[in-house]
């Protein structure tokens, strides 16, 4: 049994966008709609700055709020801690896209399910790394078994100095967490967008 | 009533093909959401990338007639397993519906740029630009038709066939419109190229020092994970630039300099350390000349003058500097590629190398290392009547005159160096000086974004007896040809190999993963043909492309079968000083066989033997410095039709510091029109307001503004730097074309009235 | 059926010689002629268009056009709105049910006009694939594209065959219907 996760390193991160095209173009991911984007957000006054490129998708959550209301079923945990969609039992009610709290979910119009990331699940099952994970030229992502200690992911993420995870407020225990905030006060917010 | 049977089908006895089945998945539960594509009987194919000029290996996922993926793999030296977002879209540039698809002539009596055409067969579009060369050649000489290019096919037009057809009018814009002053600048310094794979020592370095470099905005792969990996290993990071740029987010320190006064900035780091005695003594006494007069000549440039100049305090100046010393021969200051700034630029870059030679760290770790290309042979042809010498990102071979019976390039005696300036080529299509050149062949180079001065290239064009375009898609300079051919796209096609000097040089194979779409061939098909067409046949002997690959391979004992293998071929090099020392020799191509601090050749050339400080042309009231960069999913003016990229990126805006847009009344996402100091006009164009930039410019990403309704997403997107580059500093010892002197006021402007990228992509399908 | 085949595979193919010849000879009419009797339908008057003015309007309307292409010829254009879809991939089934492939010559799509034309008169001898062909997969880019030929060909060449194909097709479609629903 495993606890599947993800690191984004945001001080290697650079915004390039790599993961968000190696998503779209491994997953088929229909124009309009996106499993993976990134916000790049400024803070402080010049000359003092910082940016932050911050990649989000999914978080596959160890609490997750789709699965709950999903009244078919089709939204559930795997055993290794992945949040999957049986698109075969999927009836594209919408539910679960209005209770994740990150807009991580949108309605494949073409097959009629809801989707989102599934950390590209078809290629774990062949030991493959996701496809995002596999492309980033900034060494930014990690992806692993964050319950084996001798996981590269568990290692590094004991040897952060800082993690964060998206809305910690809403108790969804996030697992892709995110290292290395380039503002002192952590990740940006919502409100301070520009 | 019989109508005569067309042939475009057959009836076939084998009615059934290959249908896919199940793949090697097993349908886990996990697997069930797999996309259709990875279930089914995916092939891969090694092939190179052609999203941008880094060239990565890559393998192609194929299905049939189409390629769904592209990934990096880790046996090559470029993309290392990894891919930049370019390279991991570029396969949809194979399927848009934009692409050119057969061979076009313009009808006779159409101006250029009406773009009236007809479909013709390859034979009737060769056979007719094969009449016109011969009769160019009869009435004004092989030099009378010029060859521009960039791409990974540029060798077979730009190279080959101009050296074989006898015209030495043959350019890139990779030199003078890119790297002409760093790679000259390096010629008369170290007697080496930089080359297109800058030779950084990344990994172990400690300090570097960034003068607008873009990485990070510019995702050149193999930089991008070097520069990520010195930073995990520790190294400490300056950014120099007027704007707070990725690469500035990522720094340790970033130095806001006022535009142009890089040098003033160069020349006070040198002069601190050698007034503080902080430079490698060994190495200069062992590997240079000319440090005496350096010392004499560095002594005014004091951090306090240069605090007047850059706007950088002094102290800082000395900070740096002081830590670049601890840290060397570790401490390294990356040449960036894209040099030609302000027209002085080949001495900006000079200085930039005494700087970096007096931290000791030419051909040793943490520093630059000594890239070696990889030994393979030519094809051989016999000797073709001109060296091919329209260079790439490291410059031309250097071709002093011409041999007899040849008239030299045009653009010979308005600069120093060997290189070719490709801007320089337009003026003889206009005024018929020195000579009149009277034909072009465009492959792949976008005219209207890439070359300084529009209106004069549009002069140019419609004054042309021969024009003819090699492209993959109807870009605007495309659609004034005479002729009009469509090239095969990279996925689709062999090319020549490309060869990379670097560390552990290497030979990368591009091979097609299908058939071409369309009636469209691959370049050195149609170079060949033509070739044959204008009584060159003898130097295109090779039977086709295989036969002409796997000859070259077999000089290093391979053939192309194992090399499909492969993909790629690594090389050992000599990277380092000592690895030339144990030879008894060392890497200096110069004069004097050492690096040249102090440059005799410059001097008897009658320029500055030392780099001194001119200040840059100052900003006119009302206007600010129209500076540019790149955007990391887009590459030049080549990717604005790839949905996408576009989906993640449609169009450029204009950075304006946010007190500058308060002033002038701008609030963020307002649109402006920008205006040059020629009243060109360009937007609208959003507006990013921001911290991030200086008070006296504004900036923009290149390769927006298209003007071309046959490109469906990039048609009428943002603002051209290049239409507003109407004037450029002609840099009189390399030829490049300095850009950064043009300068725009902004207007306020309405929000264009756009369809959305995702609403164009569904209505035109791509 | 087998006819309309041969006139969608002889109107949209690159105007060359052979098209002149059916033009000259009045073959191209006849053809037309024969159709429209069959159908109850008015003979479509085709212009004495040149065979160059043909070309450069062809090439506008099917190839490459600075401002932009308006009628891309491939009938995935209209069943998937894009290329290499799923219309185009079941297309392609239905040429290997058929056991028809393209010709290496045929230097283009396989869901080309022309190409699709030329396979609904070739299964002469499988007309249920023929009519399939031409109502599911020629029929739908007729309808998208017959309104924009009518504004973009300043011939009417392409406008008129279009136009009379599409009723063609609505005659054949009604008749196909017609039993079912009494």
């Amino acid at each position: 049994m495993a606890r599947l996760g993800m690191l984004i390193d945001l001080s290697a991160c650079v915004g390039c966008a790599a993961c968000a095209v190696a998503c779209k173009m491994e997953n088929q991911v229909p124009a309009g709609a996106s499993r993976l984007w990134i916000r790049e957000r400024e803070v402080g006054l010049f000359p003092n700055l910082a940016v932050e490129f911050r990649p989000e998708q999914c978080n596959h959550c160890e609490n997750p709020p789709c699965v709950p209301v999903c009244p078919t079923g089709a939204s559930y945990q795997t055993k290794d801690g992945l949040v999957e969609v049986d698109v075969a039992k999927c009836i594209a009610c919408g539910a679960c896209a209005a209770a994740c709290p990150y807009d991580a979910r949108f309605t494949n119009k073409k097959g009629g399910y809801a989707d989102k990331c599934n950390f590209c699940a078809h290629r774990l099952a062949k030991d493959q790394q996701p496809a995002c994970v596999e492309t980033c030229p900034a060494y930014a992502r990690v992806f692993g078994d964050l319950d084996d200690p001798n996981s590269e992911i568990a290692k590094v993420l004991k040897a952060a100095e800082r993690s964060d995870v998206l809305r910690p407020d809403q108790g969804t225990r996030p697992k892709v967490i995110y290292l290395n905030a380039p503002s002192k006060k952590g990740l940006t917010q919502e409100v301070s967008d520009s | 009533m019989k109508l005569p049977r067309r042939n475009f089908l057959k009836l076939s006895a084998a009615a059934v093909g290959a249908v896919s089945v199940g793949g090697a998945v097993t349908l886990t539960s996990r697997a069930k959401a797999a996309p259709a594509w990875y279930t089914k009987e995916v092939t891969q194919v090694f092939q190179i990338c052609e999203n941008c000029f880094w060239r990565c290996g890559i393998k192609a996922s194929v299905v049939g007639n189409r390629v769904y993926k592209v990934d990096g793999y880790k046996e090559n030296p470029k993309s290392r397993g990894m891919l930049c977002p370019r390279g991991q879209a570029a396969p949809a540039q194979t399927y848009d519906p934009d692409r050119l698809k057969k061979p076009l002539i313009r009808i006779e009596g159409s101006q250029r740029g009406d773009g009236r055409y007809r479909e013709a067969s390859w034979e009737e579009a060769l056979d007719y630009i094969a009449k016109k060369m011969l009769g160019l050649k009869e009435q004004y000489g092989t030099e009378s038709i010029a060859f521009f290019g960039h791409g990974t096919g540029d060798g077979w037009f730009v190279d080959f066939l101009p050296a074989a057809w006898g015209s030495p009018n043959a350019a890139k814009p990779s030199v003078s419109l890119c790297t002409a002053p760093r790679e000259v600048a390096a010629q008369y310094t170290f007697g080496r190229a930089i080359g297109g794979h800058e030779p950084i020592d990344w990994p172990n370095t400690k300090y570097i020092v960034l003068i607008g470099h873009h990485i990070g905005e510019d995702t050149h792969n193999t930089q991008l994970q070097e520069f990520s990996e010195a930073r995990k290993n520790g190294a400490r990071v300056v950014v120099v630039d007027p704007r707070f740029s990725t690469a500035a987010a990522k720094a340790d320190r970033w130095l806001p300099i006022k535009p142009g006064t890089d040098t003033a900035l160069l020349l006070a780091w040198i002069h601190v350390l050698i007034s503080e005695n902080l430079y490698d003594q060994a190495f200069i006494e062992k590997y240079t000349v000319g440090m005496d007069q350096l010392v004499a000549h560095i002594k005014p440039y004091t951090p306090e003058w240069a605090e007047q100049q850059t706007e950088i305090p002094a102290q800082v100046i000395r900070q740096v500097a002081r830590e670049m010393a601890q840290h060397k021969p570790k401490a390294i200051l990356p040449p960036t590629r894209h040099t030609v700034w302000y027209g002085n630029d080949t001495q900006r870059m000079r200085a930039s190398y005494i700087l970096n030679t007096l931290l000791g760290n030419y051909g040793r770790e943490g520093g630059f290392y000594i890239a070696m290309a990889p030994y393979l042979e030519k094809y051989p042809t016999p000797q073709l009547p001109l060296e091919p010498a329209a260079g790439g990102c490291a410059g031309p071979a250097a071709v002093v005159t011409e041999p007899e019976g040849f008239k030299p390039r045009a653009d010979k005696g308005k600069f120093l160096a060997n290189t070719t300036a490709i801007q320089e080529l337009i003026e003889p299509m206009v005024s018929g000086q020195p000579y009149p050149i009277k034909g072009l062949f465009a492959y792949g180079i976008n005219l209207f974004h890439a070359i300084p001065n529009v209106p004069r290239t549009k002069e140019a064009l419609s004054k042309l007896d021969l024009y003819v375009a090699i492209d993959v898609l109807p870009q605007e300079h495309v659609m004034w040809a005479d002729v009009i051919l469509p090239e095969a796209t990279y996925l689709e096609r062999y090319d020549d190999f490309v060869t990379v000097a670097h560390k552990t040089p290497f030979i990368q194979l591009r091979m097609p993963a299908h058939e071409p779409l369309y009636d469209s061939k691959p370049g050195w098909w149609i170079a060949k043909e033509l070739g044959k067409r204008i009584g060159l046949e003898q130097f295109f002997p090779w039977q086709n492309i295989e036969e002409y690959l796997d000859t070259r391979m077999q000089s290093v004992g391979l053939d192309l079968e194992t090399m499909k293998s492969m993909g790629t071929m690594v090389q050992s090099g000599k990277p380092w000083l000592t690895d030339w020392e144990k030879e008894n020799s060392l890497p200096f191509n110069t004069l004097s066989g050492k690096i040249e601090l102090y440059s005799e050749a410059l001097a008897k050339a009658g320029f500055d033997p030392l780099p001194k400080y001119e200040a840059p042309q100052a900003v006119p009231e009302g206007f600010y410095r129209l500076l540019y960069g790149r955007s990391p999913v887009h590459t030049f003016a080549r990717t604005q039709n790839n949905p996408v990229l576009m989906e993640m990126e449609s169009s450029n805006s204009v950075w304006l510091n946010a007190e500058e847009a308060a002033r002038l009344g701008f609030k963020p996402g307002d649109h402006a029109y920008l205006i040059n100091q020629d009243g060109v006009r360009e937007g609208p164009v959003r507006l990013k307001v921001t911290q991030r930039i200086r008070k006296d410019a504004v900036y923009i990403t290149h390769g927006f503004g298209h003007k071309a309704k046959g490109m469906a997403l990039a048609d009428g997107r943002g603002a051209s730097d290049s239409y507003l580059q109407t004037r450029y500093t002609l840099d009189r010892i390399s030829g490049g074309a300095g850009l950064r002197n043009n300068f725009v006021k902004l207007e306020k402007a309405p929000a264009p009235k756009l369809k959305s990228v995702t609403q164009l992509i569904k209505e035109r399908g791509a | 059926m087998q006819l309309l085949g041969w006139v969608t595979a002889a109107a949209f193919a690159p105007p060359k010689a052979a098209l002149e010849h059916d033009l000259v000879s009045g073959t191209l009419q006849a053809a037309l002629a024969e159709m429209a009797k069959a159908r109850d339908l008015p003979i479509p008057d085709l212009p004495q268009t040149p065979l160059n003015e043909l070309q450069a309007v062809y090439t506008s309307l099917f190839v490459s056009n600075p401002a932009g292409l308006p009628c891309p010829p491939y009938v995935g254009m209209a069943l998937d709105e894009r290329l290499f879809g799923d219309g185009f991939d079941r297309l392609l089934e239905l040429y290997r049910e058929a056991g028809l492939e393209t010709s290496p010559d045929w230097r283009d799509l396989p869901d080309h006009l022309a190409a699709v034309g030329e396979a609904i008169a070739l299964l002469e001898a499988k007309p249920a694939l023929a009519r399939t062909l031409a109502l599911d997969y020629l029929y739908p880019w007729l309808k998208r594209y017959t309104p924009v030929l009518q504004e973009a060909d300043s011939t009417s060449f392409y406008s008129a065959i279009a136009l009379f194909l599409s009723q063609a097709l609505e005659v054949v479609q009604s008749e196909t219907t017609a039993p079912q629903l009494s």
